[in-house]
């Protein structure tokens, strides 16, 4: 799994030159991918014709500038492990969205990685400050966010680079919005697992219900029943982790033919 | 449309609302948030308009934040932030014939 190599997380990853080189338009291609995100919603706002090709372009430019993907807590307890410095944060997309600003026992971001020195120093930028924790609290921190309902996903700052892990959900994450609303697949890709239910032995307790932010589970009326379209499933396990009879799987990505390549 | 079996994909179709902030009234939205959490659709987002080096923007400064209708294609005309805005600064207006 590419985000558990540990060069994914170095410094000279974080500094790469690419990030300052003149994109599309003169500007450095972070900064043209926020200016082709705006023209997309412009376009999806009053001439929706145009949107599907802003979109192909939007995809493209995100790819290797600043997108995610879905990980799960298990995963994100293996990437704690290689990144150093670990950092609590604010959520910025919350900030944005809901107008929330995060005190610091209520930080829900986490930051990995160099960055966060910068981080540190830019309260211009990233506001309410940072964090910065032991692996050992910043994976009771995961456990409460889990607990509590939030996707986790990694995010990539200049791919392969990967600088933190965003705890989400749909109305509130501006990533998880960019792929639901508008279909930017790179903004959030998906998960190397999907999430599967064992009929067998789900008892139709309701514990996952309302745990799926992505709309894959549902309750199934007449078995009183869990069930997951894997089609819709991002593998972000918060289903399983819910789940007290085991009746809910992960399954690796990889091993279904047909959503081995569906990202 | 393809007559009775027209159950192909939904069409993308343009916003209905025309959403206008006075942001002469709206100045300090940071300080209140009433319109970004109580639509239903998360139609609203805020940008910052003031960015000093090393500060950080003080929520309660007139003019650093304002709020735009980013996602305005998504809106019902629900009205709740019309009615919910303390200070009547945002108008919506429907677009396009009924």
């Amino acid at each position: 799994m590419w985000h558990l190599n540990p060069e994914n997380y170095a410094r000279r990853m974080y500094r790469d030159p690419r990030k300052k080189e003149e994109g599309p338009k003169g500007f450095p291609p972070e900064m043209a991918a926020q200016q082709l995100e705006a023209q997309a919603f412009m376009a999806r706002n009053d001439e929706p014709e145009k949107f599907p090709e802003i979109r192909e372009k939007v995809i493209e430019l995100i790819s290797k500038t600043h997108g995610g993907q879905v990980v799960t807590i298990q995963e994100v307890k293996q990437m704690i492990d290689i990144a150093s410095p670990i950092a609590l944060i604010g959520c910025v997309c919350r900030r944005m969205v809901r107008g929330k600003v995060e005190e610091k026992e209520e930080f829900t971001c986490m930051g990995l990685g160099v960055g966060m020195f910068k981080w540190d120093r830019w309260p211009e930028r990233y506001k309410g400050g940072v964090e910065f924790v032991a692996p050992e609290e910043a994976k009771k921190w995961l456990e409460k966010w889990n607990k509590a309902g939030y996707v986790h996903t990694l995010m990539i700052f200049g791919l392969p680079y990967i600088g933190g892990i965003c705890n989400c959900d749909y109305a509130t994450c501006l990533a998880i919005r960019h792929r639901l609303d508008y279909d930017f697949t790179t903004m959030l890709l998906k998960g190397h697992y999907v999430a599967q239910v064992d009929p067998d032995i789900c008892n139709g307790c309701g514990r996952c219900f309302g745990r799926c932010q992505f709309g894959a589970l549902t309750k199934e009326v007449f078995e009183n029943k869990a069930n997951i379209d894997m089609m819709k499933c991002f593998g972000c396990g918060l289903c399983e982790q819910a789940c007290a009879r085991g009746a809910i799987k992960l399954v690796e990505r990889e091993t279904l033919p047909a959503l081995a390549d569906v990202w | 449309m393809c007559g009775e079996f027209a159950l192909a994909l939904p069409e993308m179709k343009p916003a209905r609302a025309q959403i206008d902030i006075d942001a002469s009234k709206c100045t300090t939205p940071m300080a209140c948030t009433k319109c970004l959490n109580v639509c239903p659709q998360m139609v609203f987002h805020v940008m910052v308009l003031k960015q000093e080096k090393f500060k950080e923007t003080d929520i309660n400064e007139p003019g650093a934040y304002v709020i735009i209708p980013l996602h305005r294609w998504k809106c019902t005309l629900c009205n709740l932030c019309v009615d919910n805005c303390p200070v009547d600064a945002i108008k919506i207006t429907l677009r396009g014939k009924n």
